[in-house]
């Protein structure tokens, strides 16, 4: 799993009632988050995902995903022996 | 598309698949204010604009498959890119791109917080299969996670964090490899 946010410029600090400021879409399920900045969204990346343009010209946002690669987790070496485990 | 509406900030939005597993999990408002810092939130867009700054524009089409888009009024050409651990081409782990290793720890330190920040999401509200496959392979295989270079911390879980300005992106999946 993936943790996705947007932060926005400018905003030091975020509020319960901050307008939405991008949208976070998953196609397949046919359902658009809409995302405040510093939203904590939490998704499964082997489903189709993608982002929206920013809802307002004037925001400047930075889009964040914190992610695990399998890659990662395999060392990306093919001499490690298989184990049991 | 639905847009689901959230009527109260104590409310979340989760999309739960067949099996019973929750996919998509958007925190309650409340919760996300909560694990966010109380000092502000423009260290932490600071850092990532130093990021930005020291890392080569790189063209953002990765094949066919996977493009990312700016606004035209964005300030230029759209850019997105990765600190962390990566995949190396020639076999095995980066600690991170050589770029990097030149950010002040200041704002190493912004982005290692932010980064437990979000470990600290993911352990309050993911599935709890999700939390035992993450710990069962951690004790299997010691694999890297997010570090900063003039330190021996590390983080829990998440290798790294990838991040852009003005982007959006068509729709992605992230496929394992057999």
């Amino acid at each position: 799993m993936s943790v996705a946010q947007i932060y926005l410029k400018g905003s030091n600090q975020y509020h319960i009632h901050d307008k939405v400021v991008a949208f976070f879409c998953f196609p397949t399920r046919g359902v658009a988050i809409p995302m405040r900045p510093g939203d904590f969204l939490l998704f499964d990346t082997s489903l189709p995902h993608c982002v929206s343009s920013r809802c307002h010209n004037c925001d400047d946002i930075m889009i964040i995903s914190f992610y695990l690669k399998s890659m990662v987790v395999g060392t990306n070496d093919n001499n490690i022996p298989l184990t049991q485990d | 598309m639905e847009v689901p509406h959230v009527s109260s900030s104590r409310f979340g939005i989760t999309v739960r698949d067949n099996t019973g597993t929750h996919p998509v999990i958007l925190l309650p408002c409340n919760e996300s204010l909560r694990i966010l810092p109380k000092s502000g939130m423009m260290q932490i867009y600071q850092a990532l604009v130093a990021c930005e700054n020291l890392s080569r524009r790189t063209p953002l089409v990765r094949g066919e498959s996977r493009r990312i888009y700016g606004d035209a009024n964005s300030g230029g050409t759209p850019f997105a890119n990765c600190v962390g651990v990566l995949a190396s081409r020639r076999g095995g782990v980066l600690e991170r791109k050589m770029c990097f290793n030149d950010l002040p720890d200041n704002d190493w330190n912004v982005l290692m917080k932010m980064t437990r920040r979000a470990e600290c999401a993911l352990e309050s509200f993911a599935d709890t299969s999700v939390l035992h496959q993450l710990t069962a392979a951690k004790q299997v295989v010691p694999f890297k996670t997010m570090s900063a270079p003039h330190s021996n911390e590390c983080v829990k879980y998440f290798g790294a964090l990838a991040f852009g300005r003005n982007v959006f992106c068509d729709a992605t999946q992230m496929r394992i490899s057999p």
